[in-house]
């Protein structure tokens, strides 16, 4: 491959991206053949963090581990051995990542969006009254957090009637009966019993006795979870059908007297239902699937919040509100520019940026981080609290239903980032 | 003239930066003795654990570099174990959290690594010792080397670069021997996990000292692998 070969361009430009992120605002990138460290343009600790930004932007984790020598300190290097890997067919951590990053194709056999539908807690409580009833002063939880309300079941409510009427909702959407489910994913950071939620939602949608189950755990990133795991799943030649439920009532669980009251009081009730079906290769009537997913967990902000049970199984909280808040919109932020390097996306293309909403004013702090419109982000928690789980389900049930019907041709892709305690987090990107 | 208890011989540059126990009164606090110019020694003729008398001049300090001193007129006046070394450092600066080591928040890279950093301003000193469960090395990009170290807390530093003179040296006799250079990366974690991890848990002490680096051009301290106990042993080559 040459140097004006318009791939080795484009993965060169790459390259220059991740450098740029290690330089002070306003300087200029080194030249494709400048040391990095001699020129002074990254010192020892930078010159590591960019190679593992580069790595990550190709799906290439490892990769210049496996070169013999010392690492590459220039653009020119860095992008050639890059362009080694992808010639050489060097395996991509991300499924099918080597052709997201080179050649944007989408990937044959995906799950594509048939339906979705949501189901909230029956109840509207304005955020006064949530303050009054934990004995917070006026105001506090709505300056703070900028939440209007929260959406709460009623007394005959609970995770499994919203995950229930939820995924009604995306079946009947779909047009798709629950005889044809192969399997059925369910996740829940509040729904603690046995039998597991899957296995209720599957005795009360009367599904086949040839549809598999799953729970999936994640907490807030359970939803992320469960798409990547149905990504994997339509691998097997016998699955067709998939449906993805996430339902929390956060109202029950979170009423003890170990949990902060202005912790307990930011949360909602409500559930989101997906049906995935497999898709042959894309035409311009297609609904969205799932391209990429990505994650992990920073275990360094591990202690920022734990929960636990305690006795006369009550629910302990610790957090430390402040900590969470700030390493939350940090790693939300990067898991967007990952994404969008990973999958070669233009930010302006993106027609909606489905994030997880610990609360409104966390999300302003993100959106004017990553420079996102207002209009691209489906707002959740103003209204309904956080709903946990459901906050990214809730959110892309009403992106999918403003652009989910448009030609592909005139629609970009969704992208979805989530945090969660551990501290774990993941991207996914819908195209 | 002030007595110091060598605990920290880094790797900075060219040369070493130092850092010593004070003893006062029951506890020990840590100060940096730095040489006439620079920050770092171009030969320091100590080891650590090593008891060394120190001219100390408090000189200009700026956060969250407080412990540095002005040294001047060194001499050795005697040695203690690794063991004493350790149970000193466990009386000295120490945390059992992640915020707690420099009293101000961290944050991680925004560079595609899970390097962390404080801002200088926040951060209420530049060293700090911790009791950890385990340790893993990456030698993905050797001879740059980084670290993970999973806290007692549970807390995790995924990628603390390796700045400990001791563990570099001992991992520079390492690589020596392996003939494969090619291969030189994935035959040292082979090695690691042959002999030296089953060492260091096997050790009565797991116990590391993370320094923050001098501010960086963004004005970022990252955090550094001081100290990692148990010190490597040239037995464990044989």
């Amino acid at each position: 491959m040459s140097s004006s070969d318009p791939e080795y361009l484009r993965i060169r430009a790459m390259v220059e991206q991740c450098v740029q992120t290690a330089l002070p605002a306003g300087e200029l990138l080194p030249d494709e053949d400048c040391d990095w460290i001699e020129s002074g343009a990254l010192d020892s600790m930078a010159h590591v963090e960019v190679l593992l930004g580069i790595e990550t932007a190709f799906c290439l984790p490892g990769l210049f581990g496996r070169y013999g020598g010392a690492p590459p300190a220039t653009t020119r290097t860095a992008a050639e051995i890059v362009v080694q890997a992808v010639s050489a067919g060097v395996e991509c951590d991300v499924e099918q990542g080597k052709n997201i990053v080179l050649k944007n194709e989408v990937p044959l056999a995906a799950g594509a969006f048939a339906g979705w539908g949501t189901a909230l807690g029956s109840e509207c409580i304005p955020i006064e009254r949530v303050e009054e009833e934990f004995h917070l002063s006026s105001g506090s939880l709505a300056k703070r957090t900028g939440i209007d309300s929260v959406r709460r079941v009623s007394r005959g409510e609970d995770e499994l009637l919203l995950a229930k009427t939820a995924a009604e909702r995306a079946l009947e959407m779909a047009g798709v009966t629950t005889e044809k489910v192969d399997w059925i994913i369910a996740t829940s950071e509040s729904f603690l019993g046995f039998p597991s939620l899957a296995a209720l939602l599957h005795t009360s949608l009367l599904a086949s006795s040839a549809c598999r189950l799953l729970d999936i755990g994640g907490a807030c990133l359970g939803l992320l979870n469960s798409f990547a795991v149905a990504k994997a799943l339509f691998a097997d030649p016998g699955v067709g059908c998939i449906l993805i439920v996430s339902a929390d009532v956060h109202s029950r669980r979170l009423a003890g007297e170990g949990v902060p009251a202005e912790f307990a009081g930011l949360f909602g009730d409500g559930a989101s239902a997906f049906v995935l079906r497999k898709s042959a290769p894309s035409t311009d009537s297609e609904g969205y699937s799932i391209r990429a997913s990505i994650g992990s967990c920073i275990g360094t902000f591990s202690s920022a919040l734990r929960i636990s049970i305690g006795a006369n199984d009550s629910v302990v909280v610790d957090f430390d509100g402040a900590a969470l808040a700030r390493a939350a919109a940090d790693r939300m932020e990067r898991t967007i520019c990952d994404l969008e390097r990973i999958c070669g996306l233009r930010q302006e293309s993106v027609s909606a940026f489905v994030l997880h909403q610990p609360n409104p004013r966390l999300v302003e702090t993100m959106r004017r981080r990553a420079n996102i419109p207002i209009e691209k982000i489906p707002l959740v928690g103003k209204t309904c609290g956080n709903l946990g789980s459901s906050t990214c389900g809730v959110a892309l049930c009403t992106a999918l239903d403003e652009h989910a019907r448009k030609p592909r041709s005139a629609r970009g892709p969704i992208l979805l980032a989530a945090v969660s305690p551990g501290m774990l987090w993941g991207g996914t990107v819908l195209n | 003239m002030a007595e110091l208890l060598v605990s920290e011989i880094t790797r900075m540059n060219d040369g070493f930066c130092v850092i010593g126990l004070e003893r006062s009164g029951g506890h020990f606090h840590s100060l940096r003795p730095l040489p006439r110019r620079g920050y770092a020694w171009v030969r320091f003729p100590y080891r650590r654990a090593d008891r060394v008398a120190f001219d100390l001049l408090t000189t200009a300090v700026v956060p969250p570099h407080t412990e540095d001193r002005s040294a001047a007129n060194d001499r050795k006046v005697g040695f203690v174990s690794e063991s004493e070394l350790v149970s000193s450092l466990k009386h000295a600066e120490v945390a059992t959290s992640v915020k707690d080591m420099f009293g101000c928040d961290v944050h991680v890279s925004r560079r595609g690594g899970d390097a962390v950093f404080v801002m200088p301003a926040e951060a209420r000193r530049s060293v700090c010792g911790c009791e950890i469960e385990s340790v893993r090395f990456t030698f993905h990009f050797y001879p740059k080397i980084r670290v993970a170290v999973v806290l007692k807390s549970g807390e995790r530093l995924q990628s603390l670069p390796l700045v400990d003179a001791d563990w570099n040296e001992f991992i520079a006799v390492l690589a020596e021997q392996v003939e494969d250079r090619a291969r030189i990366r994935s035959r040292l974690e082979e090695l690691f996990s042959s002999f030296v991890y089953p060492q260091i848990q096997a050790s009565a002490f797991r116990f590391v000292r993370i320094g923050l680096s001098r501010p960086d051009r963004e004005k970022f301290c990252w955090f550094m692998l001081d100290s990692l106990f148990p010190l490597p042993k040239k037995s464990w080559l044989e």
